[in-house]
């Protein structure tokens, strides 16, 4: 590779104007072997593609497929693997650290590697946009409807890159197994729930030739939220301890959803409002039951400050500070959401409610054994998935007790799979009018649930309350409201 | 961004050193003379002729504990470096040096204790600190398809600095750390020593007073170790207060004003060089006998004479102790030695090293422990 001869004074050009992160990550992006073949191949294979259609007599309707194949495959795929080691790297080579003394936030590191890939990708597309003016000069297709499913591919491949670039700041192998797994079901969900869009949001606005922009904007808006939660994950799972991103987070997750909501009341059919606000609450809710209680003067502090009424921000931060032990309050409030969500659906019937409590017992449940018998694991979410695994395999076991011929007419089996919540979600699917017996069991899983969080959390919310107090005293010795009488009673900081 | 000088951000200059903010919460260091030398409860104040007895500490430790799991990395420790003070951080693998380093650059949390630097809480106000301090890990990170210019500028940028300002930071620690015949070349192609030297020139973009270097003479060659300590006397001498952890004891001894030793997390002796190298086995000498003859033979020999104790087989010779100052003894021994017919062509009083002095001082802790 030819080395570049810039002089330091040829760096104040156009590149100052853009963020630090983004210059980076472009700079080493557009050098890496990874984007050069991938652009070449995608040229190469749509000049094979455009000799294919040209020498086609259907024009090029018929060789549509192979060039959204094509294209698909390097927005879906190849460059949203890009971000897979995005941060992983970083971690690895020991920069990770050097970027969090400067003046760059873990979000902002995060954006700048997905925006610097994203670019790319947009330059991709870019790259195809002659080939595709060459379909419509071979015939027989829509360029608007064209551009419109182009548009949505590149927020797919964006939400994509972000959810690699989120969980590729988890360095333990099975992490790394969940993340391609996640990657798996959220894509499955983010299939759904786009095609979910594509269907409904025609009949919501306007005219049908107009309808699809709206579409394509709804996308868009909700795209973006993805990318922030994504991101943000990503973000707070980098950051060095004493940083706060879990309030910052549930609360534009609340935002999201009163949004989806708001959608509902215009007219966004129940199916895909439902499906939007679990999409939202789920990763939101697992991320706020596994994480780490950070408790410090600093990460207190604004609650109070920004809070016109500090009573209220006081309280507001048993909700939303970071932790498992307000986590679990917040997850209840997802849970009370997703209900009324579920409400709104007329033809909701009693197994429907039985299903929606018991899998939220199995979320939950994890942080039940967690608080039980794991209160020093180190990595909580981890053992969360660990738990959910184990739980999967009770659930293997159990059904084949159930259904072994040498067992059957022991029907004690069924009940007892609602003391493991996610066994009993399964089992209820196969035996829907049982529901109740494994509702009654994960009813008290979760009451129980509740009591040990409470009982275990009672110390990190008195903390908070202390914390609250050194805040305000500090408040006032710098206001000159109080004098200070030690330093040592200011000076400890309580970390769980 | 701005032209000028970044929001909050350091000041203009040529390394300047920067205004200290005054707390009224700080107490009054205690005297060093009181503390320096052996292990001691209170925190141990490190002082020097460059420093100010008023000024608020650079760095200052109180209680400080960092426990992993069930592992005490730092464990109760409490120090103090004043303003303009090179302070050498000594202590085994796993003794808990970079941890406390780590704290003290806000990477990592305390569990109980407090950090301050320059009267500022690491735990409170990360975001204040980070514009304080230049932290150098013990291993650099490179990054693939960027040369050494483009990783300046880029740090440059990302702590604060823009246009010609962002561009004369990164001239000026080029040629600070004589980085410029080699600004376009790729950081992969880097040797060990270059890249230290990049990795030090990062340090200082911002300006720090405080750095924290963190081994950084680690796998250099003779050469680099020479360049880099050089760099750094030119930091000490413009004032800044420089923490500074190292294996090599010798080179750590010419640098620093004060050393501090630290096992399992905790500060086992504290004092300038000099104190520590006087310290320890108080009256004893150590000589160097060298013979023509058979070492075994010497050795054997002054396991058996008084006033004479070896202390370890060399190839051509034995190092003997002799638990005395008095030249008279001294003599006394050799007359004896050539009496004997030993042929001894080389009798040499040997200075204390700090490497004896910190083998001797984790040795008498495990000897205490035991005891």
């Amino acid at each position: 590779m030819a080395e570049p001869s810039a002089t330091p004074g040829e760096l104040r050009d156009f590149s100052h104007r853009l963020s630090p992160m983004l210059v980076k990550e472009l700079r080493q992006g557009l050098r890496s072997k990874a984007f050069a073949l991938s652009f070449i191949l995608l040229q190469g294979g749509m000049i094979i593609f455009s000799l294919a259609a040209a020498s086609d007599r259907s024009g090029g309707q018929g060789s549509s497929g192979v060039f959204w194949f094509i294209l698909g495959c390097a927005l879906l795929l190849v460059m949203p693997m890009r971000g897979s080691e995005a941060l992983g790297s970083e971690i690895n080579s020991g920069t990770m650290e050097l970027l969090f003394l400067t003046r760059l936030s873990a979000l902002r590191i995060a954006f700048g590697k997905w925006i610097a890939i994203f670019s790319q990708t947009c330059l991709l597309v870019v790259s195809i946009l002659p080939f595709l003016i060459l379909r419509y000069y071979l015939g027989g297709i829509n360029v608007v409807q064209e551009i419109q499913i182009l548009c949505l591919l590149l927020l797919a491949s964006g939400v994509l890159t972000a959810g690699l670039i989120g969980f590729s700041g988890a360095n333990h192998p099975l992490l790394r197994l969940l993340r391609i797994g996640v990657m798996v079901i959220g894509g499955f969900f983010l299939v759904v729930a786009l095609g979910n869009m594509v269907m409904s949001f025609g009949s919501i606005f306007g005219t049908p030739s107009f309808s699809m922009w709206w579409v394509v904007l709804g996308a868009a808006v909700y795209a973006t939220y993805f990318v922030y939660a994504f991101l943000d994950l990503g973000a707070s799972r980098i950051a060095p301890l004493g940083t706060n991103h879990s309030t910052r987070k549930r609360l534009i997750g609340l935002l999201a959803i009163a949004v989806t909501f708001g959608l509902h009341f215009m007219g966004l059919p129940w199916g895909v409002g439902f499906t939007l606000v679990i999409i939202i609450a789920l990763p939101l809710g697992i991320e706020s039951l596994t994480e780490y209680p950070t408790l410090t003067r600093g990460i207190l502090r604004p609650f109070t400050e920004t809070s016109k009424v500090p009573v209220l921000g006081r309280l507001s931060a048993h909700l939303l500070a970071p932790g498992w032990h307000t986590g679990y309050f917040f997850y209840l409030l997802l849970v009370g959401l997703g209900a009324l969500s579920l409400s709104l659906e007329s033809s909701i019937d009693g197994d429907g409610w039985c299903a929606y409590f018991v899998g939220a017992a199995a979320l939950a449940f994890p942080l039940l054994i967690i608080r039980l018998f794991f209160r020093n694991a180190p990595n909580s979410f981890l053992f969360y998935f660990v738990i959910q695994l184990a739980q999967f395999l009770v659930f293997l076991l159990l059904l084949w007790i159930w259904d072994d011929t040498s067992f059957r007419g022991s029907d004690w089996v069924f009940p007892f799979s609602g003391l493991f919540p996610l066994a009993g979600f399964f089992m209820g699917l196969n035996e829907e009018s049982r529901w109740f017996e494994i509702l009654g069991v994960a009813v008290v899983i979760f009451l129980l649930t509740t009591v040990v969080v409470l009982v275990t959390g009672i110390g990190l919310h008195t903390r908070m309350s202390r914390l609250f107090g050194l805040v305000s005293r500090k408040r006032k010795i710098e206001t000159g409201e109080e004098e200070e009488e030690s330093d040592e009673s200011t000076a400890t900081h309580l970390n769980s | 961004m701005n032209e000028s000088n970044p929001p909050d951000g350091p000041a203009p200059g040529p390394f300047p050193l920067p205004a200290v903010p005054a707390t009224s919460s700080m107490p009054p260091p205690v005297p060093a003379s009181a503390l320096s030398g052996a292990a001691s409860s209170h925190p141990a104040v490190l002082s020097s002729n460059r420093s100010d007895d008023d000024a608020v500490p650079a760095i200052e430790v109180r209680n400080l504990s960092k426990v992993f799991g069930g592992l005490k990395a730092v464990d109760n420790l409490s120090f103090k470096v004043m303003p303009g003070q090179v302070v050498g951080f000594v202590g085994a693998n796993g003794a808990g040096k970079t941890t406390t380093m780590r704290i003290l650059a806000s990477l990592e949390m305390p569990t109980r204790g407090t950090a301050k630097i320059c009267g500022i809480d690491v735990v409170d106000r990360p975001y204040e600190i980070r514009k304080l301090l230049g932290w150098m890990p013990d291993a650099y990170g490179t990054y693939a398809h960027m040369t050494v210019v483009e990783y300046l500028d880029f740090f440059a940028r990302a702590l604060g600095y823009s246009g010609k300002e962002c561009h004369d930071r990164v001239e000026e620690v080029m040629d600070f750390a004589d980085l410029t015949p080699i600004a376009d070349r790729f950081m992969d192609k880097l040797s060990k020593g270059m890249g230290q030297r990049l990795c030090l020139g990062r340090t200082l973009i911002h300006e720090p007073p405080v750095l924290i270097l963190d081994e950084p003479a680690a796998g250099l060659d003779p050469k680099a170790r020479v360049e880099l300590k050089h760099l750094i006397r030119l930091l000490a001498e413009e004032g800044r207060t420089i923490f500074i952890s190292s294996h090599i004891l010798t080179e750590l001894g010419e640098m620093c004003d004060s050393l501090l030793f630290v096992d399992k997390g905790r500060i086992v002796r504290h004092g300038t060089a000099q104190e520590l190298m006087k310290g320890g086995k108080v009256g004893v000498t150590t000589y160097l006998v060298e013979t023509s003859g058979d070492p075994l033979a010497l050795e054997s020999w002054a396991t058996m004479a008084p006033d004479v104790q070896p202390t370890e087989v060399l190839k051509r010779g034995v190092r003997i102790e002799i638990p005395t100052e008095d030249t008279e003894v001294i003599t006394l021994v050799l007359k004896r030695m050539l009496n004997e017919g030993i042929p001894v062509t080389e009798f040499r009083r040997e200075e204390r090293r700090l490497e004896d002095v910190f083998v001797e001082t984790l040795g008498s802790l495990e000897e205490g422990a035991q005891n």
